[in-house]
């Protein structure tokens, strides 16, 4: 197989950012937005380089004026902690009027993100039983706490949902407090169900299913993000602000048997 | 009464495909849909349906099914395997084009060899549900399809019972060239900084097996490891059906209909949408290699798929009342073998 596949236009592509180091220095304004190539039905747009609320504030400004212009031959918006993937059919359009499109309106908000709807919520976990939440001792030793410190921080801190994503449903939530940014397991691991909130790398995700995983459980919700027979199947959006409150087993079991029963539970949303 | 199909045996992977469910994948959840949709658009435009309505996937080797209730108009496109009706006689039905089985008639699709996947329309498509506006399964989440999951045997899924009146049966002959062969196209990136020039002749310059532990969420690449240089944990991001992700072990996987919407492995490449169907149809044991496109290519590529994919569809044909019979009595003196040509 001859390797002359490689042409020049991909060293083009390749070399500058092969070059480049990473800049802090650099402005965000002059770097970003940068666009990647998703195949031809994909158009990755890149709004910083560091996982933060900032960044993500301007990825789902972006994605909702990008859904309310209704640019042709979009075909949805899919945001994520540093950028944002604008899938297309380039039956409809191309990637370089996308890119310009985009350009602009990216350029529109520059003065300051535009206000997304989000909403607030309260969800209850319950920290205290060692089957629902296997890793807590493991996260607070490893963070040199006590196991009631790595609870008071998860509970003390409103985070946002950067992005939905592994399963249907599933939020990322951030930030938690530094000394609780554990890495990821070496080792993945299976069976873990769902409801369980576990963490790692500073982030908080919920499982909507039983699902493998490389974070730590420290916890349980009774509180489905995801319930595909419901009417609002997914709970969470992009956005969303989520405070977590500490329940014991026995309320954890009531709002369970609650939700069972299909009874309505109150109090989830911060402000109705 | 409601037309169902009877699983006498449901086949090896067998599910029902739509063209995917869009809109929804900022909530997590995957686009699922046809491995192959030009199959499955041919198929539906044969029995009548619209072509993005939902049929069912088979994988390997096909399900028996008994009609029951009423009559069924079918067409079974993706592969040269045949369509036999078992019961109450035996015989061949004519591929490549719609027949309508009686009620009580017990038919199957016997091993597809030629493929990993084929697609069986039926007139007026499924009553299911279409959660998320799709009625594509995805097992995983337990969403859309019969019950959110792989048919079993014994499953009465129910037709949506539109067709028939007296309308004539449809056939085509098709062109096999419509998916394309040679290297498999792609366009660099979105991660292709996450690798070394070493790595990119790798990749264009190997030959790559389908692992056996493929499924519809992705191809699992066996060949030469791909060298990261700046490791292989980005912040997840969006990712297209026929990104190909290159995790710590260094081999691809190419993910296609029923991955996940969002990943955390740096991506180096994505298959261009002209060779997605072709991509879905391929086996494991299959050999690939890749050649790298722009953008602007793989989109005018894709463009001119389209013009040929609409061509074939205006040029599908009602067939003259009595076609069946005489095509089976040609079949059966093995004059000729199926209209099918490559």
């Amino acid at each position: 197989m001859p390797v002359s596949k490689f042409g020049p236009w991909q060293r083009d592509l390749l070399e500058p950012k092969l070059s480049v180091p990473h800049s802090e220095n650099t402005m965000q304004s002059s770097k970003f937005p940068r666009f990647r190539a998703s195949g031809d039905t994909g158009l990755t747009v890149e709004l910083g380089d560091r996982v933060d609320q900032e960044t993500s504030a301007r990825v789902l400004s972006l994605r909702q004026a990008i859904e309310s212009r209704g640019l042709a031959g979009v075909v949805e918006v899919v945001p994520a902690y540093l950028s944002l993937l604008v899938h297309y059919t380039p039956l409809e359009t191309s990637q370089s009027c996308l890119i310009e499109d985009i350009r602009a309106l990216a350029d529109s908000l520059k003065g300051g993100a535009a206000a997304i709807d989000a909403r607030s919520w309260v969800l209850p976990v319950c920290f205290d039983d060692p089957e629902f939440a296997p890793d807590l001792e493991h996260v607070a030793s490893w963070a040199g706490l006590k196991p009631s410190d790595v609870i008071a921080d998860m509970i003390s801190v409103e985070q946002t949902v950067y992005m939905l994503g592994f399963a249907p449903g599933q939020p990322y939530l951030g930030d938690l407090p530094d000394r609780l940014a554990i890495p990821r397991r070496m080792d993945p691991i299976t069976g873990v169900p769902a409801g369980s909130v576990l963490i790692a790398t500073g982030k908080t995700v919920i499982y909507p299913v039983q699902n493998p995983t490389g974070w730590y459980i420290v916890g349980k919700t009774p509180i489905p993000v995801f319930s595909p027979a419901s009417a609002t199947p997914v709970l969470l959006q992009p956005g969303d602000k989520v405070r977590l409150r500490s329940v014991g087993k026995a309320e954890y079991q009531d709002i369970a048997d609650r939700l069972r029963n299909g009874e309505t539970v109150p109090g989830l949303r911060a402000h109705a | 009464m409601t037309v169902h199909l009877q699983f006498e045996a449901a086949g090896l992977m067998t599910s029902v495909q739509d063209l995917g469910r869009f809109g929804s994948q900022a909530l997590g959840i995957p686009t699922s849909g046809a491995l192959d949709p030009i199959s499955l658009r041919i198929a539906n435009v044969l029995v009548g349906n619209e072509e993005s309505a939902a049929g069912l996937e088979l994988r390997f080797l096909g399900p028996r099914i008994r009609v029951v209730g009423g009559k069924a108009r079918v067409a079974l496109i993706g592969t040269s395997a045949g369509l036999e009706v078992l019961e109450p006689e035996r015989r061949a039905l004519p591929p490549g084009q719609s027949v309508t089985l009686a009620d009580g008639e017990l038919f199957r699709v016997g091993t597809v060899s030629d493929s990993s996947c084929c697609y069986l329309a039926f007139a007026g498509g499924f009553e299911l549900p279409a959660p998320f506006g799709s009625q594509s399964t995805y097992p995983p989440a337990a969403l859309g399809g019969f019950e959110g999951r792989y048919l079993r045997d014994g499953d009465r899924v129910p037709l949506s019972g539109q067709l028939l009146g007296e309308a004539p049966e449809r056939g085509i002959e098709l062109d096999l060239s419509l998916w394309g062969d040679g290297p498999i196209r792609v366009v660099p990136g979105p991660q292709d900084d996450y690798f070394s020039e070493n790595a990119w002749e790798t990749f264009l310059g190997s030959d790559y097996e389908i692992g056996q532990a493929s499924n519809r969420m992705g191809l699992r690449l066996v060949g030469p490891e791909l060298e990261h240089t700046k490791g292989y944990n980005i912040p997840s991001d969006g990712i297209v059906t026929g990104s190909i992700q290159v995790p710590g072990s260094g081999l691809p996987i190419i993910l296609l209909s029923d991955r996940q919407t969002t990943g955390g492995y740096p991506k180096i490449a994505s298959v261009a949408s002209v060779d997605l169907p072709r991509l879905g149809r391929t086996r494991p044991g299959a050999r690939l290699s890749f050649e790298a496109i722009d953008v602007e290519t793989a989109e005018t590529l894709r463009r001119e798929q389209e013009v040929r994919i609409r061509r074939q569809i205006d040029a599908i044909k009602i067939l003259p009342a009595g076609a069946e019979a005489l095509q089976q009595r040609l079949m059966g003196s093995n004059l000729i073998s199926g209209v099918i040509r490559g």
